[in-house]
C-alpha cells in the first residue's frame, strides 16, 4: 500500500498496483518510497485521478466496455475540473488521462469564434488594439468563415 | 479555495504548460488554432510555435449549396501555406505533424506540394498525412526527398504514385504506420519497403493499382497487423511476417486466388473476404495459429465445411459463405457468434461455448420457406439453450414466423431456458409485430427479455415475470404452457415504440408495467 498526500494534506491509501498507472509514482515507489507527498494536486482532483486509476488497473476484456462507458461520463466535467485534471496528469504522467483530456477540451474549442473562446475560458487580453489588430490581419485567413455562434459552456 | 471559485473563473488554460497546449491545438484544425493567436500573448507564441499543422481535407476547398467544390484562389491558400511553414522556419520550429488535402496535379501545379514536403523532410517531419482530392484513375507524382525522411513515424498517402527513388534508397527507418490508398506502387518498391522499415506495425494497402502480387517479407519483425483492401489486380498474397497479430484481407472481385499466412503461431484476428479459401486452408490456418481470437469468414464460396475446436476463439462471424453446409464447434470461450445467410441454413454443431455467448442472426431469405426450413431453423436455434442472447434480424420477411399448422411437428427448441431476444424487425416486410411475438414465444416460451428496434430506431425491451420459476410441468397440452395469461407480469424496461407497446398489450392482454426493473 502507497500514502498518497495532497497539497490540503488529506491523505490516501491505495495498492501499488493500481498506481503505477502513474510514470512519476512509478520511478517513486521503484525507488522504495511508500509516502508520496504531491504538492500540486489538491484533494478534489486527487480523489478524480484516483477514481480513474482504480476503473483502468483492471483491464481484461470483459470490462473494456465499461471502461469506455466510465471514460465518457468521466469527461464530463467543468472545464476548470478538466484543466485540473490535465495539471495534475502531466505531472503524475498519466498518459491514458491526458490522451483522454486533448480531444474533450479540444471540442470545446473547435469551430468557435474568437470571442466565444475567450469567455468560455475567461482568457484576458493583454494586446494593445494595433497588435491585436495587426495580428488579425496576418492571420486573416484563419478568421474568415466563422459565423458561427459562439456559446458558454 | 472555495472563495476562489466562487469570486472570478480564473483562466486555468493559459497556465498550462506550451507542450500541453501544443496538443490540444494540434487536435484542431490549423485554421482554428491560427484563431487562437488572437487570445492572448501566451496563445500567439502558442500558435507560432505549433509544430502540428492539420490543415485538414477542406483547405482547397469550399461548400457551395452542399458540395464540395475547389475554391477559386488557389494561389492565396497556397501562400497561406507557405507562410506557415516559413515562419516556423525561421523561428526554428521543427513541423512534426502535417496533414493537408490538396488538389490534383491538373488543377494545382504539384511543384507545390513537392516543395512542402522538402521542407518537411528537412524539418524531421514525424507524421505526414497527404491525400490528392480528386479521386480518378491519375497518380500525382512524388519527390525523390520523401524517401529520406528517416524520422517519419506515420505517412499516410492518398492518389500518388510511389516511384523507386533514383538517386538513394528508401530511408524510412523509423516508419511505423504506413497507410496507402488510392496508390500506384509496384512489387519492387514493396521489397524494397519491406528492407528499409525495420519498425512497421502496421501496414494498410486500400484500392492500390500495380501489384499482382505481394510479398510481405519476413524481416517486418515488428509487423502486428495488416489490412489490404480492394487491390483489384493482386492475385497472391504471401505474408511471411512472423510476429503478425492481425490480418484483414478484402479481395475485389475474388480476384485473389492465394493467399499464405505464414506468420508464426501470433495470428489473434483474422478477417477474409470474398476470397475463394477451402476446407483444407482452413484447416491448416486453425492447425498452425492457436492463438485466434477473432475469426470472420465472408463470401469465402468454397467453404463446405468448418470444424473448429479452439479455447482461445471468442468471436466467430460467417457471412454470406454460400456453399456452407456443416459447421461443428467446440470453443468454451466464445462469446459472440454472428450469421448471415440465404435460405441455405448449414447445420450447427454447438458442442461447447460460454455462457456469455451472444448470437446475431442475419437471413436474407427470398424464396417461399417450407416445413424444411423451420425444421431446420429450429434445430439451428437449438444450439442456443446455454447462450446469453439471439439477435436477430428478420430482413423483412417470415423466416421466424412458423405458421400454426407446422408448429405440431417440431419441438420448441429453446424450451426451458431463458433467453434474451433481441429482434430488428423491418417494418417493410410482410408480417406483423404480432406474428413475430407469437412465433418467438412458441420456440423460447421461458423467454426472459425481449428488445424490439424497429428499423426507424424505435426501441423497446420487455422483461418477462413468470409465475412458478420453473416452468416444468406436464407436457400433455403444449396449450397449458403457452398460455400467456400464465405469466404474472410483464415489465417494460425501456421503450419508445407507442405502436409494438400496443400491439403488445393487444396480443398478450396484459398491460404492461413500465420500467419496474433496472435494465439488465
Amino acid at each position: 500500500m502507497i500514502t498518497l498526500q495532497s497539497s490540503d494534506k488529506d491523505v490516501f491509501e491505495i495498492e501499488q498496483s493500481i498506481l503505477i498507472q502513474s510514470g512519476t509514482i512509478k520511478n517513486m515507489v521503484e525507488d522504495d518510497f511508500t509516502f508520496i507527498p504531491l504538492p500540486s494536486v489538491d484533494t478534489e482532483t486527487l480523489i478524480k485521478i484516483i477514481e480513474y486509476m482504480k476503473k483502468h488497473a483492471d483491464k481484461t476484456d470483459s470490462k473494456e466496455k465499461n471502461i469506455k462507458e466510465f471514460d465518457k461520463d468521466f469527461m464530463k466535467k467543468t472545464l476548470n475540473e478538466l484543466f485540473a485534471l490535465v495539471f495534475a496528469a502531466n505531472y503524475l504522467h498519466i498518459s491514458s488521462l491526458l490522451e483522454l483530456l486533448y480531444p474533450s477540451i479540444a471540442d470545446r474549442i473547435k469551430d468557435k469564434i474568437t470571442e466565444a473562446i475567450r469567455q468560455i475560458f475567461s482568457i484576458r487580453c493583454d494586446f494593445t488594439p494595433e497588435e491585436e489588430r495587426r495580428i488579425i490581419m496576418d492571420n486573416k485567413w484563419a478568421h474568415e468563415g466563422t459565423e458561427i455562434e459562439g456559446t458558454l459552456d | 479555495m472555495k472563495e476562489q471559485r466562487v469570486d472570478e473563473v480564473e483562466d486555468q488554460i493559459s497556465k498550462l504548460p506550451e507542450p500541453i497546449l501544443h496538443h490540444f491545438m494540434g487536435l484542431l484544425l490549423a485554421k482554428d488554432a491560427a484563431r487562437m493567436s488572437t487570445l492572448s500573448k501566451t496563445w500567439y507564441a502558442a500558435w507560432s510555435s505549433l509544430p502540428y499543422l492539420n490543415f485538414g481535407d477542406r483547405f482547397f476547398y469550399r461548400e457551395v449549396r452542399g458540395r464540395w467544390i475547389l475554391s477559386e484562389n488557389i494561389q492565396e491558400l497556397v501562400h497561406i501555406v507557405d507562410q506557415t511553414l516559413a515562419n516556423r522556419k525561421k523561428h526554428k520550429i521543427s513541423v512534426q505533424k502535417f496533414w493537408l488535402k490538396v488538389p490534383s496535379s491538373y488543377r494545382m501545379s504539384s511543384s507545390y506540394v513537392h516543395n512542402w514536403i522538402k521542407i518537411l523532410v528537412t524539418s524531421n517531419i514525424k507524421e505526414l498525412i497527404l491525400k490528392v482530392g480528386e479521386s480518378d484513375s491519375s497518380f500525382d507524382s512524388l519527390p525523390e526527398e520523401l524517401f529520406v525522411a528517416e524520422g517519419l513515424n506515420i505517412l499516410n498517402l492518398r492518389g500518388f504514385k510511389l516511384e523507386l527513388p533514383l538517386h538513394h534508397g528508401i530511408k524510412f527507418s523509423s516508419l511505423r504506420n504506413l497507410r496507402l490508398t488510392d496508390t500506384y506502387l509496384d512489387e519492387k518498391l514493396v521489397q524494397d519497403l519491406c528492407a528499409s522499415c525495420v519498425c512497421l506495425e502496421k501496414l494498410r494497402l486500400s484500392c492500390c493499382r500495380g501489384l499482382a502480387s505481394l510479398q510481405i517479407a519476413a524481416s517486418l519483425l515488428k509487423l502486428k497487423t495488416v489490412w489490404l483492401c480492394c487491390l483489384p489486380e493482386l492475385q497472391i498474397v504471401d505474408i511471411a511476417a512472423p510476429y503478425l497479430e492481425n490480418v484483414y484481407i478484402e479481395s475485389q472481385l475474388w480476384n485473389l486466388q492465394v493467399v499464405k499466412i505464414t506468420c508464426s503461431k501470433s495470428l489473434k484476428t483474422l478477417y477474409i473476404v470474398d476470397v475463394y479459401v477451402t476446407d483444407g486452408w482452413l484447416k491448416d490456418l486453425l492447425v498452425n495459429q492457436p492463438k485466434l481470437e477473432c475469426l470472420s469468414l465472408s463470401g469465402c464460396l468454397k467453404l463446405q465445411a468448418i470444424k473448429i475446436s479452439s479455447d482461445r476463439l471468442k468471436y466467430l462471424a460467417l457471412s454470406w459463405c454460400l456453399e456452407l453446409i456443416d459447421v461443428e464447434l467446440e470453443t468454451p470461450n466464445l462469446t459472440h457468434f454472428r450469421c448471415e445467410c440465404d435460405e441455405n441454413l448449414p447445420t450447427l454443431k454447438l458442442m461447447k461455448a460460454s455462457v456469455f455467448l451472444v448470437v446475431e442472426l442475419e437471413f436474407s431469405l427470398t424464396n417461399i420457406l417450407d416445413s424444411h426450413w423451420y425444421s431446420v431453423l429450429m434445430k439451428f436455434l437449438g444450439n442456443f439453450k446455454q447462450s446469453k442472447a439471439i439477435k436477430l434480424d428478420c430482413c423483412g420477411k417470415n423466416g421466424i414466423v412458423i405458421p400454426k399448422h407446422m408448429r405440431e411437428n417440431l419441438v420448441p427448441p429453446l424450451y426451458g431456458t431463458n433467453t434474451n431476444w433481441h429482434i430488428i424487425f423491418n417494418t417493410f416486410g410482410d408480417c406483423s409485430l404480432m406474428d413475430i411475438l407469437d412465433s418467438l414465444l412458441w420456440i423460447s416460451p421461458q423467454i426472459d427479455t425481449l428488445t424490439f428496434v424497429r428499423e426507424s430506431n424505435l426501441n423497446s425491451t420487455l422483461k418477462f415475470i413468470y409465475e412458478d420459476a420453473s416452468a416444468e410441468g406436464c407436457l400433455n397440452s403444449w396449450n397449458e404452457l403457452f398460455d400467456y395469461r400464465r405469466r404474472k407480469e410483464l415489465h417494460l424496461l425501456a421503450g419508445d415504440d407507442e405502436e409494438a407497446i400496443a400491439d403488445i398489450e393487444k396480443l398478450l392482454m396484459v398491460s404492461l408495467l413500465f420500467g419496474a426493473f433496472k435494465e439488465v
